[in-house]
């Protein structure tokens, strides 16, 4: 039989004023089972919280129901108190009567009906509760980082500090990202590679970093704690061990190939390393271009190699890992520029992509950082910034703000002038956003010590004329048509997610956006986590951001994992789905709709170990407790725990008598 | 003693966001009609339309049925998974003869409070002109 | 092919030079292609601003007419084009303007008709082979630069004909005819349009900037399907010439002269002698005119 007490609160006046707790206490009294029931001043005080544990102990409660605030303010506390006086925790419910009741409601009346209501409904619940456990995961301490541009660098790198081993995945041949791509970095116009090669450096010095290049992630399984990944490691068909990186091969290749580097702007060979400073620095063959595999000649590099490292019959592998924890950092890519048909880009030469003007200025860039335009070797006397090129635009192409560009362009501004110091630099914008640390700053020395040249407005055409590129816009400020004969026009087009991001979320079980970027937990609050437990995000997988905000998160999301793998056993709340074998007919609709693949089948044997039947089964470990395979289940065989269909029922039929 | 009826409203809402809401809705003090009784689940993936049939047969005279919007499920998709049930289920309500009218489907965010209180006053003013939802209390009571 | 041809008011008045060399193709080419019975104004220039629901309606009239004759509406004016497929969507898509315009027609209708440009059935339902078949005059060393204007291709989600910033449609129409159609910029570039006469200065300084474009891609002609980019570029042109110094003499024809020409039609049949800038130097010049 059960024993209920019930503990009304008067919040102070927050309840008492329109409910009348007395009265509301007094009738729920008289419900079969109730055996306890008062009203107290503040029930989340300490004498509050003790009049909850002396009743458990006196009246031998088996069920408690607290009727005050949200279970969001308050429900933790009071399971605690409950568990403190031997009571299981999850025998513990609370009726909402202040944000749902009193605060809302006027009249007295009708307000204290409702309380009586309320409560009435979560002791026939609690009636009907079942003590569950917190349930306990082993853990394995081993991290998987996915990515490896400076996000991923820095996300291994402080998991590799707490202790934990790290594995950093990178489907390119090398690590380094776009940051690598990058001239000088804003606001501080300090040279990307110079900031960035040494931490590629330390992430592959570290001992408990292991570092996969020209890999991807075929498969994962598991949950938090214990994933099990597949990764795919395409054949490289050079042996890294041996290797030296000395450089002969890809210096006898006869194969020239555009350089994906360099932006097109550069040639590479089929064997090569993408760039000087490349992590691993040993070269990979291509096998798209290499003469080998086009048309089975050449060999050149496989008889030159001192070392015979090359092996033309690399197939690629998968290899099993084991890890506890992810983080998913897999970045951004520029938004194909074939949309632009109105600026002219692959159509004009001397119309080019950010990233592509970055490499045309750097100094490891394929002209050294003289700057030249790629139609005819000149250098651009002025040179259009075309800024929110594919941003904001929700009529034709994204309508997020991608951010970053803003701040880009005036350093791309500053860098132009530095290398043309009597040269016009135009810039067309919507509105300018510099909200960063020195960020206003260093916009205004673009303004006025470069003299950078803004106009807002948009730009409605680009095209050739002679020898120059003319391009047309408005002048929103003036209210005029704008002319500009240019040598060079630069677009910062938007920032999207990178190819394969929606396959490699769906692989890991996280959600995406409609632009396929990954999304957050909790938008504010919960940043860096996806809704998977265990995995985690950072950088521009999520939205566009920049360096410095990508590396916070690179850092938090880091914290995040080692929080996690701090401790030996991880423990979760009870409330997940449970099946009752003997009824369950294994038609496997809780497995369709189950948003974690959390349900699987499971074997039934008989003695002699023949397969009798296969019903579902729920890994604890990946259960969310959202409850949407209960209703699917046409024999009612899977419940979930804390919310299962006698207790919700119990409330509704709660509910009914009174009415 | 003749009383002036007043209608009763079930709302099922998921934990993460119209529960929430909700609890926006009393931190601002947005009124609305008394006459809400929310019963809390996880996810409106969890919502069997077996409980609004039953809220209807034991008295109550309309169900509000809430989550979160769409892309917006704490669990990734529980709130397709939902509608997707809805759907299906509203014809089976018509097939039944219960006015679609009594049972509201509606997203609602943690933040959209204003928007609870006022689903809540819009569906109780609603019923109430409907009148009393009479016809599976009767035959529940003739069935006992 | 089942079509009825909707001239609308520019081709019958300002621009019979259009007209009557689409009428002499659509009679050389045997295509039974009858007037629309009964069509009235497409609702263009001055109504659409002050009176949605009656711009919508009048070209709703058109479609009713052409519904009931059981064909199809074959077009050249671009802005009929658009007005015509404005009210098309309008009264296929449910909602308040749909239910509006059947109230103001007051009739039965259910525009499910196809409306096309006639260059885009030359092009789609005859084809460039059977038209290449049928030049026997090749206009042999003529280059043309092709403007299409603005409205023909703008919006795209509304008018579904080309590219709308690099069209390729009356290019390769052109060059069956023998003509070398060029790479330009300014082939979707607004003409001034109707500031023609509000604000002159506006649409000469547009216009001007075509020409010369025009001119510095080496262009000797130009080629159009809009009545009102013809009147800007070509009765103009004297004009401008005057404002700017400069000597363009540029022929524009529109495309259905051009092709006709390479058919070997008789000049006179396709109007060439309506045209303000005179063609006759540069064709006999190439030839192709004694």
């Amino acid at each position: 039989m059960a024993k209920i007490g019930v503990f009304v609160c008067w919040c102070g006046s927050n309840i008492a004023e329109t409910v009348d707790v007395k009265r509301a206490a007094e009738t729920i009294a008289k419900i079969p089972g109730v055996v306890y029931s008062v009203d107290y001043k503040y029930m989340c005080s300490d004498p509050g919280q003790d009049m909850v544990k002396n009743a458990i102990k006196e009246y031998n409660l088996t069920g408690v129901v607290v009727a005050s605030c949200s279970p969001r303010m308050h429900e933790k506390t009071f399971r605690k108190a409950a568990s403190e006086a031997g009571l299981n925790p999850y025998m513990l419910e609370m009726a909402n009567i202040r944000e749902h009741c009193s605060w809302v409601h006027d009249n007295k009346e009708e307000a204290t009906q409702k309380a009586i209501d309320l409560i009435r409904m979560m002791v026939e619940k609690v009636k009907r509760n079942k003590p569950l456990q917190n349930i306990k995961i082993p853990v394995t301490k081993k991290a998987l980082v996915i990515g490896g541009g400076v996000t991923g660098i820095q996300a291994a790198l402080d998991i590799a500090a707490g202790g934990i081993p790290v594995i950093l995945l990178e489907r390119e041949p090398s690590i380094g990202g776009h940051m690598s791509m990058l001239d000088e970095t804003f606001p501080t116009l300090d040279c990307s590679q110079c900031i960035l090669t040494p931490k590629m450096v330390e992430v592959a010095q570290n001992p408990l970093v292991t570092i996969m290049t020209y890999s991807e992630l075929e498969k994962l399984e598991g949950f938090i704690g214990n994933f099990k990944a597949t990764i795919k490691k395409k054949a490289r068909h050079v042996n890294v061990e041996e290797c030296t990186g000395c450089g002969t091969c890809w210096t006898k290749c006869p194969t020239k190939v555009t350089s994906e580097f360099e932006q097109g702007l550069g040639i590479r060979k089929a064997i090569y390393i993408p760039f000087p400073q490349a992590i691993p620095s040993r070269p990979v063959i291509d096998e798209a271009n290499c003469m080998k595999f086009t048309q089975n000649r050449c060999g050149i590099c496989a008889k030159i190699c001192p070392k015979q490292c090359i092996s033309y019959d690399d197939k690629e592998e998968f290899i099993e890992i084991e890890v506890g924890s992810i983080v998913v950092a897999t970045g951004y890519d520029l938004m194909p520029t074939s949309a632009f048909g109105e600026y002219g880009y692959g159509k004009y030469p001397d119309v080019v992509t950010s990233l592509q003007f970055e490499r045309m200025v750097c100094a490891s860039g394929p002209t050294l950082g003289d700057l030249q335009r790629p139609s005819d070797k000149k250098k651009p006397k002025t040179v259009v910034f075309i800024q929110c090129v594919g941003s904001r635009d929700p009529e034709h192409h994204k309508a997020y703000c991608s951010k970053i560009c803003c701040m880009y362009t005036a350093k791309q501004t500053m860098l132009y002038r530095h290398k043309v110091h009597d040269g016009n630099a135009y810039v067309f914008y919507i509105d300018i956003r510099s909200n960063g640390k020195n960020y206003e700053e260093f916009l205004r020395r673009a303004q006025e010590e470069n003299k950078a040249q803004y106009i807002r407005g948009r730009v409605s055409m680009v095209y050739q004329d002679g020898p120059d590129l003319v391009v047309e816009g408005a002048d929103t400020l003036t209210n005029s048509q704008v002319r500009i004969r240019a040598d060079l026009v630069v677009l910062a087009t938007a920032m999207v997610s990178p190819i394969g991001v929606k396959e490699l979320a769906q692989k890991l079980g996280i959600g995406y956006d409609q632009h396929g970027f990954l999304t957050e937990a909790h938008p504010k609050l919960r940043p860096v986590e996806s809704a998977t437990a265990g995995i985690f995000l950072a950088g521009c997988a999520i939205s566009p951001r920049d360096i410095p905000d990508s590396v916070s998160e690179a850092s938090g999301a880091a914290a995040k994992v080692l929080g996690m793998l701090s401790k030996d056993e991880l423990e979760k709340e009870g409330v997940v789905a449970i099946v009752r074998e003997c009824s369950c007919t294994g038609c496997q609709n809780c497995i369709r709709v189950c948003p974690f693949t959390a349900i699987a089948l499971k074997d039934i044997r008989d003695k002699a170990g023949n397969l009798i039947r296969q019903v579902a089964n729920v890994n604890p470990g990946l259960c969310t407790g959202c409850g949407t395979c209960t209703p699917t289940c046409p024999s009612r065989s899977i419940d979930l725990q804390g919310f299962t269909d006698e207790e919700i029922f119990a409330e509704i039929n709660a509910m009914a008598e009174l009415h | 003693m003749e009383e002036k009826w007043e209608p009763t409203i079930i709302a099922f809402v998921c934990n993460w966001c119209t529960y929430a809401g909700a609890d926006l809705a009393g931190t601002s003090r947005f009124k609305y009609a008394p006459n809400v009784r929310i019963i809390k689940t996880p996810c409106t993936g969890r919502i069997d339309p077996m409980f609004i049939l039953s809220a209807l047969e034991r008295g109550a005279d309309g169900v509000i049925v809430s989550g979160c919007h769409p892309n917006d499920c704490h669990y990734n998709e529980g709130n397709f998974n939902a509608r997707r049930k809805y759907i299906m289920f509203r014809a089976l309500l018509t097939q039944l003869g219960v006015d679609l009218d009594r049972v509201t489907f509606a997203w609602c965010s943690a933040s959209e409070g204003i928007k609870f209180a006022g689903l809540v006053t819009e569906v109780t003013d609603r019923i109430r002109k409907m009148g009393p939802y009479t016809e599976f209390k009767q035959l529940n009571q003739d069935a006992r | 092919m089942n079509y009825a041809y909707y001239p609308g008011c520019s081709l019958e008045s300002t621009s019979p030079d259009f007209n009557i060399s689409t009428e002499a193709l659509i009679e050389f080419l045997s295509l039974d292609i009858p007037e629309v019975d009964d069509w009235v104004c497409c609702g263009a220039s001055s109504l659409h601003p002050e009176d949605k629901l009656a711009s919508l309606a009048l070209p709703a009239l058109t479609i009713e007419s052409a519904e009931k004759q059981k064909r199809d509406i074959m077009v050249q004016c671009p802005a009929c084009y658009a007005h015509l497929r404005e009210s098309q969507e309008a009264l296929t898509h449910e909602g308040t303007m749909q239910d509006n315009l059947k109230e103001a027609i007051g009739r039965e209708i259910s525009a499910k008709l196809k409306i096309k440009h006639f260059s885009e059935i030359l092009m789609q339902e005859i084809g460039l082979e059977a038209l290449q078949a049928k030049v026997t005059k090749p206009l042999k060393d003529i280059k043309i630069a092709n403007y299409y204007g603005c409205v023909i291709v703008r919006p795209q989600e509304l008018m579904q004909y080309d590219d709308p910033e690099d069209p390729q449609l009356m290019d390769k129409l052109v060059n069956i005819t023998g003509a070398e159609s060029v790479s330009w910029p300014f082939k979707t570039k607004c003409c001034g349009a109707g500031n023609s006469i509000s604000k002159t200065e506006v649409t000469l300084d547009m216009t001007y900037q075509i020409l010369s474009m025009a001119k510095k891609n080496g262009a000797d002609a130009i080629s159009v399907l809009c009545p009102l980019c013809h009147i800007n570029l070509d009765f103009r042109q004297p004009q401008i010439e005057r404002r700017y110094k400069e000597k363009f003499n540029l022929p524009v024809f529109y495309y259905t002269q051009l092709l006709g020409l390479a058919f070997g039609l008789d000049p006179k049949k396709l109007a060439l002698d309506r045209l303000f800038v005179s063609p006759f130097p540069l064709l006999k010049s190439k030839g192709i005119l004694s």
